[in-house]
């Protein structure tokens, strides 16, 4: 078991490192920065210093590796645009980032899978029909159609909630929605097919037998027999969700993470992206790794071979 | 019993999903002939008639759904970006079904290191979310029809490939292929006579599953800003415009947006009813 975690902790440092050696190499391969950063008609010296402050003049693979290096000693490069510490732009808009993925993930969870469950027992009802129904639309709407649709009912006609930026927690009623709809139908529907799987097999009749009540047969037998393959999707809809948190910060001028890098990639802000697709990378491959960790403590089975 | 046996088989695709299709084919069709049928040039704007109220607003207006803040009709525009958003996702799909179907059925027939070296590929790419992976290349190759294309095959191929992959380890073995392989067949010759012809149903419910993302990754980036540039347009695009006159003009943004949603809702309709029909096995998996 300690060889499996050990193996599976390198694999995924090895992923994030070639994630960030591609994505450097990338973006240094499209030309000169120091062109579209001066104006037309720059003087030679003036280029020539901006290259040395931004440390541009050393030969690329010197740049590569005082960058990794700079990853842990802390030193993660200066924005072409901000002229500021990646990291500084990165600690400023961190918060707002978390507090809303945080909100949106606990909502995935404590509203999907309560959801998928009742679609599974009520199975063929009325009211899995409609959950299921609701829950195709839900993850067929593109969370920024939703996000102008909930802009456009509660900020401009009704003028309930603020339409943008961040401070009370009324801000965070239309975001949270945006983002956690999708993802929150997708964990419904499969909760549900699942739960559905386990749901005929022998065990539960054999509690039921034993004269335990319903619910308790569905939650204790049923739902944790049916956790694993929906916490595999939770831990890929991580992905999709933050890949959405940009699309909805952008929609409500969220001053996270999001809005940074969309700026920054507009303004080919390099040191901007590769940190940013790093942390991302770095964050999702680590979610991941305890993703495939849990399943050794659902599933006796997993731990003991 | 013997009636509704023949009953099924005079129809056998439920009404929903032939209206489903035949709607979405009349889109695909309208939407690629919108050249033929309203040639217009999408540059030229007229600033006397900008923001003019659509018909059900205003039942003597000669444009349907009014006309955008450059004075352009945005019928004719929503047909256009339409167009656009459907080549480019179609375009996207079928160079991201190439990749990935050709890397999974190397990575199944090789093994070993071959294979290893794919699937940690694989790992990297799903480790990056798509949207990001989008913004990276907007930035490296400005935004462009071509970009948006490029990452869809670099975001969509990993499916593809771990779907024919695993395909292809279970027919590996199967007694047809080897009967095949002792009478002289080459290797070529098994992957296009036999092994793409076993994997084809499943391929086309992925093709068709897939399709409905790279609609919404076309859209996303082109809301973004790091997809189609003005004077082209495509549905994002539209609704991204349309946002700013939300409070007056609140059909500027909603009409793009329920074609996107139309899209996507017809193809996930119909994906999921093919998946169901071709492939029971993968009924309950997502």
């Amino acid at each position: 078991m300690k060889r499996y975690i050990l193996m599976r902790v390198l694999k995924a440092l090895l992923t994030i490192w070639a994630v960030y050696t591609l994505v450097f190499f990338l973006t240094r391969v499209t030309g000169d920065p120091i062109e579209w950063l001066t104006i037309a008609g720059a003087s030679d010296s003036a280029k020539e210093t901006l290259r040395e402050n931004l440390g541009l003049d050393l030969p690329l693979w010197q740049q590569y590796f005082k960058s990794l290096i700079g990853l842990f000693t802390g030193d993660t490069g200066i924005s072409y645009y901000y002229a500021r510490p990646v990291s500084e732009l990165f600690a400023e808009r961190i918060g707002p980032t978390l507090s809303l993925g945080a909100i949106v993930m606990a909502v995935t969870v404590v509203v999907g899978i309560p959801l998928g469950v009742l679609a599974a027992v009520r199975h063929n009802t009325l009211l899995d029909r409609v959950t299921m129904s609701t829950a195709v639309i839900g993850s067929t709407v593109p969370n920024f159609v939703l996000g102008i649709l909930l802009i456009f009912v509660f900020a401009l006609k009704l003028r309930l909630l603020p339409s943008g930026n961040t401070g009370t927690p009324m801000h965070y009623i239309m975001p949270v929605i945006a983002m956690s709809v999708g993802p929150t139908a997708s964990a419904a529907r499969l909760t549900r097919s699942s739960l559905l799987d386990v749901i005929g097999q022998d065990y539960l009749d054999c509690a039921r037998a034993k004269g335990m009540r319903e619910w308790m047969v569905v939650l204790k037998h049923g739902l944790r027999n049916a956790l694993i393959p929906v916490i595999t999707i939770l831990g890929a809809q991580l992905s999709a969700m933050i890949g959405g948190s940009v699309v909805v910060e952008t929609v409500f001028a969220w001053p996270g993470i999001g809005t940074l890098l969309v700026t920054s990639a507009q303004q080919r802000d390099f040191p901007v992206v590769v940190f940013g697709v790093l942390v991302i990378a770095a964050s999702v491959t680590f979610v991941n790794l305890l993703v495939d960790l849990s399943y050794g403590l659902l599933d006796p089975r997993i731990r003991n071979s | 019993m013997k009636k509704n046996k023949l009953l099924r088989k005079r129809w056998p695709v439920p009404p929903l999903i032939l209206f489903l299709m035949l709607s979405f084919v009349a889109i695909v069709v309208v939407a690629l002939l919108a050249p033929v049928l309203m040639p217009v040039d999408l540059a030229a704007n007229d600033l006397t008639t900008r923001l003019l109220l659509p018909t059900f607003k205003d039942p003597t207006s000669e444009h349907l759904l009014g006309t955008d803040y450059l004075g352009r009709d945005v019928a004719v525009r929503l047909v256009y970006a339409t167009r656009t958003t459907i080549e480019i996702s179609f375009t996207g799909m079928l160079f991201a079904t190439a990749v990935g179907t050709a890397l999974g059925i190397v990575a199944g027939l090789c093994g070993g290191k071959v294979d290893q070296v794919i699937s940690f590929l694989t790992d990297v790419r799903l480790s990056v979310p798509t949207t990001f992976i989008g913004i990276i290349f907007a930035c490296i190759l400005g935004a462009t029809p071509l970009t948006t294309v490029v990452v869809m095959a670099i975001t969509g191929w990993s499916s593809f490939c771990r779907l024919v992959r695993s395909q292809i380890i279970q027919l590996r073995g199967a007694k047809f292929i080897e009967a095949s392989r002792s009478m002289g067949a080459s290797g070529v010759r098994i992957v296009f006579e036999h092994i793409l012809v076993n994997i084809a149903s499943p391929l086309i419910v992925q093709i068709t599953m897939e399709l409905s993302g790279f609609i919404l990754l076309e859209s996303t980036l082109s809301f973004l800003g790091l997809g189609i540039q003005p004077p082209g347009t495509s549905l994002g695009v539209m609704v991204s415009n349309g946002r700013d006159y939300m409070l007056t003009h609140w059909w500027l943004a909603i009409a793009p947006s329920a074609v996107i949603v139309l899209l996507i809702l017809q193809i996930s309709l119909i994906g999921d009813w093919l998946r169901d029909k071709l492939d029971p096995k993968l009924k309950n998996a997502s």
